[in-house]
């Protein structure tokens, strides 16, 4: 599934700070509480920018010495972890198809 | 100061809403599903509703989490013990060892077995403030390690029971990074409910106490020497 052009938000209902270079997700919804290392925490805070993910890739890919290939399934796991974790919420006007091809 | 406690069912109290902290007017200050607590005269008169069974030990300790809150403090579940002039914080759950590491305390001075109160200190404009961990009245296993005395904060160890063997040494310390002894830190506040208001409260000194502070995990073996074992290490 392409979610290249979808954009996410972080739910309003999420306290988070980044924490060195880190960070640190509380859900006072559950109680949960999340710690991300330094990659994941770069990539909350530009989900926060509302960026398509394709864009966040990109960011990820010049920031981080890593495969795109790696980055772009670290990502796509993290936003579908954090989907079910009803820590993001999907933007409108993002598309998504099944199928496509990733940027 | 004082407190009527009032019995109120438990169903009523999950009824109530969740916890908020504003100024003006009677607000529930502490919530949780088995007491709320509510200030009727600012700083003189609060009414609390308590669930039967519910401990109030449990209500006095969200109570105080809440006021040290309001001062960029915070109550952790956690032994404290000074050597050398500092604290040193043993911070996990029932069970992991606190008590047991105050036991071993001998002559020095145990702040707590079970609650410590983290606060920055005045250090003057400018200057970054030291953080501080003092005594509190709250004890578990041992109803004199209540030492009403402070002093600025030195490690903080995340305990836990061993997972392999020690081997020679009597404790063996691991870095933790800074956003996981942030959440565990978090963990181990008694704030059983947490709002998005009390994260936001209680993110400075937890980022302060992660970043500015030795947080290291720390197994240990139950024996007098293990303060020699920890002067080793945190040299």
């Amino acid at each position: 599934m392409d979610c290249s052009n979808s954009r996410y938000a972080h739910h309003p209902d999420v306290a988070w700070r980044l924490v060195q270079d880190e960070a640190l997700l509380v859900d006072p919804r559950t109680g949960s509480i999340f710690p991300l290392n330094p990659v994941a925490a770069r990539l909350w805070v530009l989900l926060g920018d509302t960026l398509p993910v394709s864009e966040i890739v990109r960011s990820l890919f010049q920031e981080f010495d890593s495969s795109r290939e790696t980055i772009e399934a670290d990502v796509s796991a993290f936003i579908a972890n954090a989907l079910a974790a009803r820590l993001l919420v999907e933007q409108p006007g993002g598309s998504r198809s099944s199928g496509g091809e990733s940027s | 100061m004082h407190l009527t406690v009032r019995s109120a069912a438990r169903a009523r109290l999950e009824e109530a809403g969740a916890d908020r902290i504003g100024p003006g007017g009677p607000v529930w200050t502490v919530s949780a599903r088995s007491f709320r607590l509510r200030e009727i005269e600012s700083g003189r008169r609060y009414e609390a509703l308590v669930a039967p069974g519910a401990g109030l030990a449990d209500l006095m300790r969200n109570w105080f989490s809440r006021v040290l809150l309001c001062s960029g403090g915070i109550l952790l579940h956690a032994a404290a013990v000074i050597r050398n002039g500092r604290a040193l914080l043993f911070s996990g759950p029932s069970g992991s060892g606190k008590s047991t590491l105050a036991k071993l305390a001998g002559s020095q001075t145990v702040l707590s077995d079970e609650s410590v109160a983290v606060l920055p200190a005045f250090a003057g404009r400018g200057r970054p403030a030291p953080l501080v961990a003092h005594g509190t009245p709250f004890f578990g296993e041992l109803a004199h390690a209540a030492a009403n005395a402070c002093a600025p904060i030195g490690a903080v160890f995340l305990i836990g029971p061993s997972r392999t063997p020690l081997g020679a040494g009597l404790c063996r310390v691991a870095p933790v990074s800074p956003a996981r002894s942030a959440a565990e830190l978090l963990a181990q506040t008694f704030l059983r409910t947490l709002s998005g208001d009390s994260a936001e409260a209680l993110f400075p000194i937890l980022e302060e106490l992660a970043a500015r502070t030795r947080v290291m995990r720390l197994e240990f073996a139950p024996e007098p020497g293990i303060w020699e074992g920890l002067d080793g290490l945190l040299e």
